[in-house]
């Protein structure tokens, strides 16, 4: 394959998944600076090795890479300081079977959940532990499929179940806790 | 099903990630059980918040290689 016939189709497969490259980037950083500039590096990865990527679906193939180099760049101690919040939990409870029970608070929640607003969820995503943050920004903000989170991340389907499912335990319990908190200051 | 049953599942289900016996298994113990539905309704108003407050904006950018 020419030079010229490769960059059009990685221009043509890869490109118009950039916006998704950023968000989950930017999700895993937690800074825009670091997040334009993990997605700079993915891609400049993903064109060396793009002649690879044979018979994959390119969204999948291009996210896996945006999240290897996030992941790279924040063991290097590039990236925000994570918030432990969860450490306990998650060291308790990661040995959490694949389709493990998790059950939900009922309501009153529902009325905390609803009320959350934009700084709140926000904060409440950024102190949850890196594997349930993205899985929960895999599945609720881009919306792919359990197979597809599967293949970004590596993981078998059942894993991804499971931390999408505590992942979602998790955050209710933080916007129900930010709540309680604001009403508390109030 | 129980409640039990119900919650291994619920994730699964809102997600539309569900075969269809199961599905069909969940949707009947939702009808006769209140707490379910309220697990159910939260995991809605969950996505709800999540999608309604995480909209990113950034910058045009021009080819990067």
């Amino acid at each position: 394959m020419t030079d010229a016939v490769t960059r059009e189709r990685f221009e043509r497969l890869l490109l118009p998944h950039m916006d998704a490259a950023y968000s989950l980037a930017r999700w895993l950083m937690r800074h825009d600076a670091l997040a334009e500039e993990a997605v700079q590096e993915a891609y400049l990865r993903a064109f060396r090795f793009f002649e690879s990527m044979r018979g994959e679906e390119a969204r999948p193939w291009l996210l896996g890479i945006v999240r290897n180099v996030c992941y790279t760049a924040l063991q290097q101690g590039r990236g925000t300081a994570a918030c432990d919040a969860f450490e306990d939990e998650r060291h308790g409870e990661d040995a959490v079977a694949p389709g493990a029970v998790v059950s939900f608070p009922i309501n009153p929640e529902l009325a905390a959940i609803e009320s959350a607003d934009r700084e709140l969820v926000h904060r409440s995503l950024d102190a949850l532990a890196d594997e349930f943050r993205e899985a929960l920004v895999l599945r609720e903000i881009h919306g792919y499929s359990y197979r597809e989170i599967a293949t970004i991340v590596g993981a078998p389907i059942g894993t991804v179940m499971s931390r999408i499912s505590r992942g979602r335990r998790l955050l209710q319990r933080l916007l129900a806790d930010g709540i309680e908190r604001k009403d508390t200051a109030a | 099903m129980n409640c039990r049953d119900a919650a291994k599942i619920m994730d699964a289900y809102a997600d539309g990630e569900l075969e269809l016996a199961n599905a069909v298994a969940l949707e009947e113990h939702l009808n006769v059980c209140q707490r379910c539905r309220g697990i159910e309704r939260n995991l809605g108003a969950l996505r709800g918040a999540v999608q309604a407050h995480t909209g990113l904006e950034r910058a045009d950018r021009k080819s990067v290689v």
